[in-house]
């Protein structure tokens, strides 16, 4: 399982490419689907959950629509117009990030000759 | 899936997390039920299933989540939960140092106390009361956060300026009081019924809201010195430590089956704040103006012993100083300082107890018949003025009058004349405040009581040593004729 301290700055990347790929969804489905995707490895937690998504309001880049299912309100996100470039840029962001992280873990760093230090 | 009413309980325990941003107290409702309805699937009951989520979402995990969302979404929140922790403990710090070095006379203590009082009314009370409005929401708790915050910084100032004897604090006080009196506390009672469901406590909170409202009524009146503070104190009092803590602490336990620490808190702080209070005015009325009433018959005991006394040598039937016009001289002066010192007491007691001339003699010779005996501006305004033009200085004059007439009639007696100089000084004074005009260390900030017994003491000593210098004359006049 991934810890919080390392998936902090990754959840929104990782949302927001949900939410761009399977359309609008609500809080609740948003925590199964990161957990079906990743076998279960990361938990993402209500309570981390929704800060971020509120966040995402706020900036523009998600909008909500409210609809009521079985006797309550349902909270949809989806992506805006305007999130939509943004959304994509803090994606190639992450991805950019983890081809980077990858190098790092290769053995002797990928560099042909031993690193020089 | 969940019917209505199993929602509706969902709905209730989320709402009492008082969650102020709409959509999220609908997501959270929505997730728990989502999360219920998950364990449901696997076999379970919902009350089974509720028991088991509500572990991981209690009040404190909602509330916290809230909290989470506000710092991210308010950049205001989240700058004053800031200053809210680094001034409430540094206004505290100063508060309380202020308070030691001003306990032991030390320098820098109203410096220390004003930065501390300025911090915690300007910084720490607005941003901790705009915090509770964004966190908490309820029908009527605007009005209640724009009341409690004008009316508690106007009576904090107006502690403020009480404590550092600067004019106008029992206005901003009256006005302070008046708002948290006649706005807070009446919006809080409305506010507080309409959360509660059940007619016993709404009884409760009625019967605590009025307690609380006398309470505050009674330290006003208590500190203007109005009539009928003490009782209406006792009264308050009464309802809240017999009647409203009781069936308060009743209700709660039976609502939750445990005490938790805060409630403890709550409970222990206000009993000791109402009993600190009400034994604070109580010993303040008996015991220290007691003591001044008890000084101010005991000069007036002396007095009236030594003014006989002094009587005998200028009436008619003591042939040899009728016509001594040394004696009648100093008779004279020390008449004018009695004459002078009456007058003062006088204004003094028709200045704070707005009463006629003949009430305010009966007032000057029984003491504890002063309704305001405790206050503290009325000897400044009266004796002081502003810029010296208070009844201090024509005090002064007369005193230094009386004084070389004595001085001069004793001349030839050394050791009498010296004692005189420095029973009757009217020099600066060395005090802790440093060197100090007779006037200021005599009468700045005074208790009126205190300075009644203090003007007592200045005419005793006058006739005195207008006794002391009478006898001398005597004496020296006599004695030839013995010898």
């Amino acid at each position: 399982m991934a810890s919080n301290d390392l998936l902090k700055g990754m959840l929104k990347p990782i949302i927001l490419k949900l939410l761009l790929e399977k359309g609008p969804m609500y809080g609740y489905e948003i925590t199964q689907l990161v957990k079906e995707i990743s076998g279960g490895d990361i938990e993402l937690t209500f309570g981390a959950l929704y800060p971020i998504l509120h966040k995402l309001e706020q900036e523009g880049t998600v909008k909500t629509e409210s609809e009521i299912i079985n006797n309550r309100n349902r909270i949809y996100y989806s992506v805006t117009k305007k999130g939509n470039s943004t959304a994509k840029e803090k994606i190639a962001e992450l991805e950019e990030m983890i081809k980077t992280l990858g190098i790092f873990f290769k053995p002797n760093f990928g560099l042909k000759y031993g690193y020089a230090g | 899936m969940l019917d209505k009413n199993q929602v509706q309980l969902i709905e209730s325990d989320v709402e009492s997390a008082r969650i102020t941003l709409e959509n999220l107290s609908h997501e959270l409702v929505d997730h728990i039920c989502c999360e219920v309805e998950e364990q449901m699937g696997n076999g379970k009951s919902f009350e089974e299933a509720y028991t088991l989520i509500k572990k991981e979402t209690g009040i404190l995990v909602l509330q916290k989540i809230q909290e989470n969302t506000l710092y991210l979404i308010d950049k205001n929140y989240a700058r004053m939960k800031t200053t809210l922790k680094i001034t409430g403990n540094v206004s505290l710090a100063l508060l309380g140092m202020g308070t030691v070095l001003k306990i032991f006379h030390w320098p820098g203590a109203s410096p220390a106390l004003l930065l501390g009082f300025v911090l915690l009314c300007f910084i720490f009370f607005p941003s901790a009361i705009y915090l509770n409005h964004k966190e908490f929401k309820a029908k009527g708790r605007t009005a209640l956060n724009v009341s409690i915050l004008i009316g508690g910084i106007v009576l904090m100032i107006g502690i403020l300026f009480k404590v550092m004897h600067w004019p106008g604090a029992s206005f901003l006080l009256f006005t302070g009081w008046s708002i948290v009196v006649g706005v807070f506390l009446p919006v809080l009672l409305f506010v507080k019924i309409r959360e509660v469901s059940t007619t016993k406590e709404k009884v409760v909170y009625v019967l605590g809201v009025i307690a609380l409202m006398i309470f505050e009524a009674a330290t006003m009146f208590k500190m203007f010195h109005w009539p009928g503070a003490t009782f209406l104190m006792v009264i308050g009092a009464e309802l809240l430590m017999c009647f409203f803590l009781p069936m308060y602490t009743f209700i709660r336990l039976r609502e939750s089956g445990k005490i938790t620490g805060q409630f403890i808190f709550i409970i222990t702080t206000s009993m000791y704040a109402i009993a600190l209070t009400v034994l604070l005015s109580f010993a303040t009325s008996s015991n220290v103006i007691g003591h001044f009433v008890n000084g101010a018959s005991n000069s007036a005991k002396i007095l009236s012993y030594f003014e006989k006394k002094n009587k005998q040598w200028t009436v008619s039937d003591s042939l040899h100083t009728k016509t001594d016009t040394l004696v009648l001289s100093i008779a004279e002066e020390a008449d004018k300082v009695h004459q002078l010192i009456v007058s003062i007491k006088l204004n003094l007691v028709q200045t704070v107890d707005q009463v006629d001339e003949p009430t305010a003699r009966m007032c000057i010779s029984n003491p504890d018949q002063i309704v305001a005996s405790s206050n503290y501006d009325a000897g400044n305004i009266v004796l002081l003025g502003s810029g010296g033009n208070g009844l201090a200085t024509a005090l002064k004059q007369a005193l230094e009058n009386f004084r070389k007439k004595a001085v001069q009639a004793s001349s030839s007696n050394p050791g009498l004349s010296k004692n005189i100089e420095t029973f009757l000084s009217t020099s600066p004074v060395q005090n802790e405040t440093g060197s100090n005009t007779w006037e200021e260390a005599n009468f700045r900030n005074k208790l009126l009581i205190g300075t009644i017994v203090n003007l007592s003491t200045i005419e005793k000593n006058v006739r005195i040593v207008e006794t002391l210098t009478i006898e001398d004359i005597q004496h020296k006049t006599n004695s030839p004729k013995t010898l």
